[in-house]
């Protein structure tokens, strides 16, 4: 069902759940949460951290050693509200499939389960993003996209239905043209034929390992597990770091530079597409923005006509 | 359930298998719960509070054993403890040999060095389960007779069984393999304990291939060559296996780092058909 709203509306709906929810709403920086109206918005923008730090943060205590006693440190549950753009959310498909397939990861179920994800499209792609091309479409319990001077908010999760019944329906017939279609340009088949191929050695040449593409991807979920003292800590962790597959023998299986940045290409558009069904890129453009070397990951993964 | 808590285990018993730089020893270790039901080849993230967890293969059946190598923090750490005290047992992880599925085969066990450790649950097993399988030999190698893990075990076993011992570098008492064409040993009848590479061992000894399952662990460069043997013996590629091993952390198909192509080698292995692991990228 769809509903024509202002933007005054959904901020004053946003608003009356302040209280039993955790609002969060994306800064340039990240994900904060709102404490009062005066912070919700519709036109924010693509924080750099992405929604992926709400679920899945960047170190988390697993458990704590008392002795020999183990104490599992599960976080607190929290209803959640999360505005975000259509790229962030669909990147939850991808950290879904992971970390709620068997066996569950309770840290990030708990967090995860009780979340409403308040999608507003962007009208036009953002400088580096190619999530339209690739065709993303908005994903979410509540979707909200522009029309004219209003919104229209599509209300996918049938328990929030009532919450908007009081609002007039939107035009169906204007929103089809609105939404229009594009041609999927994601270009991938050549990756079945190209595990040895020269272009990893070009591509990675000016890489600095840094590994900004991975903390900053929604959809990277590599972690590593510590102790440090008598807790247990996860922590972000990235394929393009030498050490993240070496052996404590010394061996490692990727060696180079080459063989980090294919790994990394090969597991969003080819291994987890083989695993779970789905290219693991949502075409936020983050890595392509924010590398320091300006690798360009739609250089090897989309069509150039 | 949490699958990153480990439960609580005390350990039984020590056992020294090397000494030197880079000892190895074996640690049997009982959870509290007393619960922990696996099949051979599984393995388990074992935690040292405060050092951190290793993924390691279990050495025995049905006991619960590792067999450590010390190289690392981890395994420093663990090979200070002493019996009695307590780790943390995390598992059991990944697949397992299908030994229910050998019921009945010939079954060859191919290990070396440390890579005998696995292999030695697939042992337990057979000898616990003696009638339901035929004929078993076994071929280990390590670099010299003070390296062969299990070597007491192996050595008494050698009455009943087909076992065969190896060393890289001549010793007396160990009959010398024909290093240039090792298919033209002629072993002296009862001599059971040879100076050549595992591969060589593998084409001296000739193994049938007749309703024989072959599996294999050691070193990379040594189950490749052990490979090459099996098949020129006329192996079959599904006749073969072997496990896998990579960097873990989480044990669990989730943390990223031990994929060979979309495959996890913790979660989907660490045992793996040969003909299964040659349509793998080269990545490991």
């Amino acid at each position: 069902m769809e509903f024509l709203c202002s933007e005054e509306d959904i901020v004053n709906w946003l608003a009356s759940k302040l209280e039993e929810y955790a609002v969060y709403i994306p800064s340039e920086y990240g994900f904060e949460r709102a404490s009062s109206s005066d912070e919700l918005k519709l036109n924010f923008p693509l924080p750099a951290i992405s929604i992926k730090s709400l679920f899945f943060p960047h170190s988390d205590v697993l458990m704590r050693f008392r002795g020999k006693e183990i104490v599992e440190a599960l976080p607190d549950e929290e209803k959640k509200i999360v505005l975000t753009k259509a790229c962030d959310a669909n990147s939850l498909k991808v950290l879904d499939a992971v970390f709620l397939s068997e066996p569950v990861d309770p840290y990030y179920e708990r967090r995860r389960k009780n979340t409403v994800i308040v999608t507003v499209e962007c009208e036009q792609m953002c400088y580096g993003g190619f999530c339209k091309d690739i065709g993303i479409e908005p994903e979410g319990d509540v979707v909200i996209r522009r029309r004219g001077k209003s919104y229209c908010v599509e209300v996918r999760n049938s328990e929030l239905l009532p919450e908007f019944e009081k609002f007039e329906a939107c035009d169906e017939g204007a929103e089809e043209t609105a939404k229009g279609t594009k041609e999927n340009l994601l270009n991938i088949e050549w990756l079945e034929d190209a595990f040895e191929s020269e272009v990893w050695d070009e591509v990675s040449r000016f890489c600095i390992s840094c590994g900004v593409c991975t903390y900053l991807c929604p959809t990277c979920h590599c972690f590593d597990i510590t102790d440090s003292g008598r807790v247990r800590i996860r922590t972000w962790d990235s394929c393009q770091f030498p050490y993240f597959t070496m052996h404590t023998s010394g061996y490692n299986p990727r060696p180079e530079k080459k063989h980090r940045l294919r790994n990394r290409i090969y597991h969003k558009f080819s291994y987890f597409p083989q695993r779970y069904g789905i290219v693991a890129c949502v075409g936020c453009g983050r890595c392509v923005r924010m590398c320091p070397s300006r690798i360009d990951i739609r250089e090897l993964v989309l069509r150039r006509d | 359930m949490n699958p990153y808590l480990p439960k609580p285990a005390v350990i039984k018993e020590i056992h020294r298998e090397v000494e030197g730089e880079r000892a190895i020893k074996t640690f049997r270790i009982r959870p509290i719960d007393g619960n922990f039901d696996f099949t051979p080849g599984q393995t388990a993230m074992v935690s040292v509070f405060g050092k951190g967890e290793s993924m390691f293969a279990i050495s025995a059946y049905p006991d619960i054993e590792f067999t450590v190598m010390r190289v690392g923090r981890v395994t420093s750490a663990l090979h200070q403890m002493k019996k009695g005290d307590t780790v943390g047992i995390r598992g059991p992880l990944g697949n397992g040999f299908p030994v229910k599925e050998w019921e009945g085969k010939n079954i060859l066990l191919i290990g070396g060095g440390v890579g005998m450790a696995p292999l030695r649950s697939v042992l337990h097993y057979i000898l616990d389960n003696r009638d339901k399988y035929g004929g078993l030999t076994v071929m280990c190698g390590a670099r010299t007779s003070k390296d062969i893990i299990y070597r007491d075990e192996l050595e008494k076993l050698m009455d009943g069984e087909d076992v065969w011992l190896s060393v890289d570098n001549e010793e007396e008492g160990w009959f010398k393999l024909n290093w240039d064409k090792p298919e033209e040993s002629q072993i002296p009848d009862g001599t059971r304990k040879l100076v050549g590479f595992v591969p060589m061992v593998v084409a001296a000894v000739k193994p049938s291939p007749e309703n024989c399952i072959a599996v294999t662990c050691g070193p990379p460069v040594m189950i490749k060559f052990v490979v090459q043997n099996l098949l020129k013996l006329g192996f079959k590629e599904e006749q073969i296996y072997t496990t896998l091993e990579n960097k873990m952390k989480c044990g669990i198909g989730k943390c990223g780092r031990c994929n060979i192509g979309s495959v996890y080698v913790c979660k989907d292995g660490p045992v793996f058909r040969y003909d299964f692991i040659k349509k793998l990228p080269p990545d490991f």
